[in-house]
């Protein structure tokens, strides 16, 4: 094919329009991915400067360590505690909200007022109430004649808490984002399945959840990538221990980079975790969508 | 020639034979009188600069008190005008400092904490304090000895010390009292800590631990205490002083002496075990869940303000081993202030000045009331606020006098390695890895050794 006068006039006014966000894009995105990935191949002073090259030794470093693994078993379990529950809790509130009852405006705000706090204070207000002595939720336990565990301190329940934490904190959001969904469902086809006989859980499953399948697949994506890269709560609350337990991904390439000063190695961990979010992001795409029902 | 270089030689192996005998060595090498630093500072008469940014990490009652010193220095003279940016904490100052030192953005004067130290050297960012001192002949004869050894770098003062703490065992008189123990006679070693602990601990009627005897946090600042006291080295070539360190030594018999101490604490029932979370092991001690505990004195007056006289406050001196080594003792904590070299000659001028005030008795005596911090310069405590202070809150002589008593040797003077605030970290995973039971005391600390040589080793061969 030949280019034309015409092609390359329009692919010069296709850039132009495009220009704008290019730019943005370069600037925030492309030019530090590129330069993220440049950084992973080399070894670097504490200051950042660039020392010698590395090639792949900060990933085979990566392969073979023992602490990585412990990194993204720690990931894994905190993204499987946190996305399913945090979806089918926001589905459950938002179906409670999607009445017509006077003041339901009230309680939505209520529900979804999570989306106005900020991670730092929500992780905070979290802090306390797992404290094992002083906090409200052992208390609140012990009145039932439960002896609370110490929260963060203890491996296996610090990651529970952190994603608890984690739940409360996407809670607003995935509020928000399933009740606009079942509000775009029309009355017709409720109508419609009531007039076949279904009712409460039937309706539920066969009626409800496809129809808003297309909002809780949105939520499945984001909410995955954003526990992925979740890291105020454990800076706030375990800073990645006990033991590791809550040494997420995120949170190690933290301390390799501004608390290690390893710019190299953390930059290769970087490398890792964009591959692994774009993989999941795939997979995600490629199977659980073919089950969503778009109208 | 040849003469020179055999001269040359005797006298580095005095000098070697000097520094790395015994860790009680003297930090003043005695090889002669060291060089003169002057030439790095900027010339005497280069005019001070009239603005200049200060960076530091100082919160609430301590910030207020640092804004203080700021705003009487700017009315004490006309010249110089210094704007103090809060950067958050230790932590979070360092991170930004190495930004913006890559992006030559780093203010003229830093305070950057204790354990930053040799990192700040090998930045190579850092106009030695040690310049302006030699150029101007600034006495520094009545500064407290231990404070001036811990930021000496072979025999150079790399910044000047600025808030100076050390930690110190916080104990509840009236639990004391309660349990038939002297209040006027808190326990010192690791016995007699277990002991008291064992006495203070109470159950309820269900068998719930209602107050534990003591409850240390996992803060790897502790331990390093805890191993200088013990007068064990943490690192090798005298604790990285003499030589730059390369390896952790952490794992001896002291290092395991005091984990098996801990970990029996917690396993008996009678130490409390908060994690990590020092705010949440102060709170505990606050709220009478614990008994006794050991933090910074920095902390001394935020607990005399929270107990309100609810209980009898005690402060009593660090823990050691039973043998109470002569050659261990505390380690100062706190942070100092580093001249950046990025700066242009006439902000370091300003920088210098500010320096001296802020080093003046009547400043340090102010600071010292109103932080708890000791002072740095001897002569601030014949100045009034500070005789004030000593004579309303003696517990915080406490520090001052675990300092003072505590033989200058390097394993007092503290460790300095570039990778320090990732081994304090991995200190902090090895105790909760005892106390969790997930390793024996030996197991925990030789793995933690090991991680960390190979640490020490990636940072000196990328830190040339």
């Amino acid at each position: 094919m030949r280019w034309t006068a015409r092609d390359l006039r329009s692919l010069g006014i296709g850039l132009a329009y495009l220009a704008p966000s290019l730019v943005l894009f370069a600037a925030f995105v492309f030019i530090p991915l590129a330069e993220t990935i440049n950084l992973s191949l080399f070894n670097t002073r504490a200051t950042g400067a660039i020392t010698t090259f590395a090639g792949l030794d900060h990933y085979l470093e990566l392969l073979t360590s023992p602490a990585f693994r412990t990194g993204l078993l720690a990931t894994a379990i905190f993204a499987i505690y946190t996305v399913p529950i945090g979806i089918a809790l926001g589905l459950v509130l938002a179906v409670l909200l999607n009445q017509r009852l006077r003041a339901i405006n009230v309680f939505r705000t209520m529900m979804s007022s999570t989306i106005a706090i900020s991670a730092a204070v929500g992780a905070l207000i979290w802090l306390l109430l797992f404290n094992p002595s002083l906090g409200l939720l052992n208390y609140l336990l012990s009145r039932v004649g439960v002896h609370g565990p110490e929260w963060l301190i203890q491996p296996t329940t610090a990651i529970i808490a952190v994603s608890i934490t984690t739940i409360w904190l996407t809670l607003g959001t995935n509020i928000i984002v399933l009740l606009s969904g079942l509000q775009g469902v029309p009355e017709e086809i409720y109508e419609a399945a009531r007039l076949d006989g279904a009712r409460g859980l039937r309706m539920f499953t066969r009626i409800t959840v496809p129809m808003v399948s297309p909002s809780l697949f949105f939520l499945f994506v984001v909410d995955t990538v954003a526990v992925l890269q979740a890291f105020t709560q454990i800076h706030v609350m375990t800073r990645g221990g006990p033991v590791d337990a809550t040494r997420v991904l995120v949170y190690s390439i933290y301390q390799d980079a501004f608390q290690n000063f390893q710019f190299g190695f953390a930059s290769a961990q970087a490398v890792i975790l964009l591959l692994l979010v774009m993989g999941l992001t795939l997979i995600q795409f490629r199977f659980v969508e073919r089950r969503v029902h778009y109208q | 020639m040849r003469r020179l270089a055999t001269l040359a030689l005797a006298f580095t192996m005095a000098a070697a034979a000097c520094g790395g005998t015994t860790p009680s060595g003297s930090t003043t090498p005695t090889g002669g009188a060291p060089a003169d630093m002057s030439a790095l500072a900027p010339a005497k008469d280069v005019a001070p600069a009239a603005t200049l940014t200060w960076w530091h990490a100082m919160s609430g009652v301590n910030g207020d008190a640092l804004n203080k010193i700021v705003a009487g220095f700017n009315s004490s003279q006309t010249k110089i005008k210094v704007e103090a940016v809060f950067q958050g904490t230790y932590d979070d100052l360092l991170a930004k400092l190495n930004t913006a030192i890559a992006s030559n953005a780093a203010p003229a004067l830093v305070q950057v904490y204790d354990i930053g130290q040799r990192y700040m050297y090998d930045s190579g960012q850092v106009v030695p304090m040690q310049a302006f001192i030699d150029r101007d002949k600034f006495n520094t004869s009545d500064f407290e000895p231990a404070v001036i050894n811990y930021y000496k770098y072979q025999d150079k003062l790399q910044s000047m010390p600025f808030n100076a703490s050390a930690p110190i065992l916080y104990y509840n008189k009236d639990a004391f009292k309660e349990v038939g123990l002297d209040p006027a006679k808190p326990p010192v070693t690791f016995t007699e800590i277990a002991d008291a602990a064992k006495k203070l601990t109470k159950k309820d009627a269900s068998g719930a631990t209602v107050r534990f005897g003591f409850g240390p946090s996992i803060y790897g600042w502790l331990f390093e205490q805890l191993m200088a006291t013990s007068g064990a080295l943490y690192a090798d070539n005298g604790n990285g002083r003499d030589n730059r360190a390369t390896k952790v030594v952490y794992n001896s018999a002291a290092g395991k002496a005091i984990l098996d101490w801990w970990k029996a604490g917690v396993d008996g029932g009678y130490f409390y075990n908060p994690g990590i979370d020092n705010d949440g092991a102060a709170n505990a001690f606050n709220a009478q869940k614990t008994a006794m505990y050991i933090e910074s004195i920095a902390r001394l007056r935020g607990h005399i303000t929270t107990i309100a006289g609810k209980f009898e406050l005690g402060a009593g001196l660090y823990p050691r081993p039973d043998s109470k080594p002569a050659t261990g003792g505390n380690i100062i904590g706190g942070a100092s202030l580093y001249i950046m070299k990025s700066r242009p000659p006439a902000e370091q001028q300003a920088a210098w000045e500010f320096v001296k005030y802020a080093m003046t008795p009547a400043v340090q005596a102010q600071w010292q009331s109103d932080t708890g911090y000791y002072p740095i310069v001897k002569a601030a405590y014949d100045q009034g606020p500070s005789k004030d202070w000593a004579t309303k809150y003696p517990q915080f002589l406490t520090a001052i006098t675990e300092i003072r008593d505590s033989p200058q040797n390097r394993t007092t003077n503290g460790a300095v390695l570039g990778v320090m605030p990732q081994a304090r970290q991995r200190t902090q995973k090895m105790i909760e890895s005892v106390l969790l039971g997930q390793a024996t005391t030996q197991a925990a600390l030789d793995a933690a050794v090991e991680d960390m040589n190979t640490q020490i080793d990636k940072y000196n061969k990328a830190n040339p």
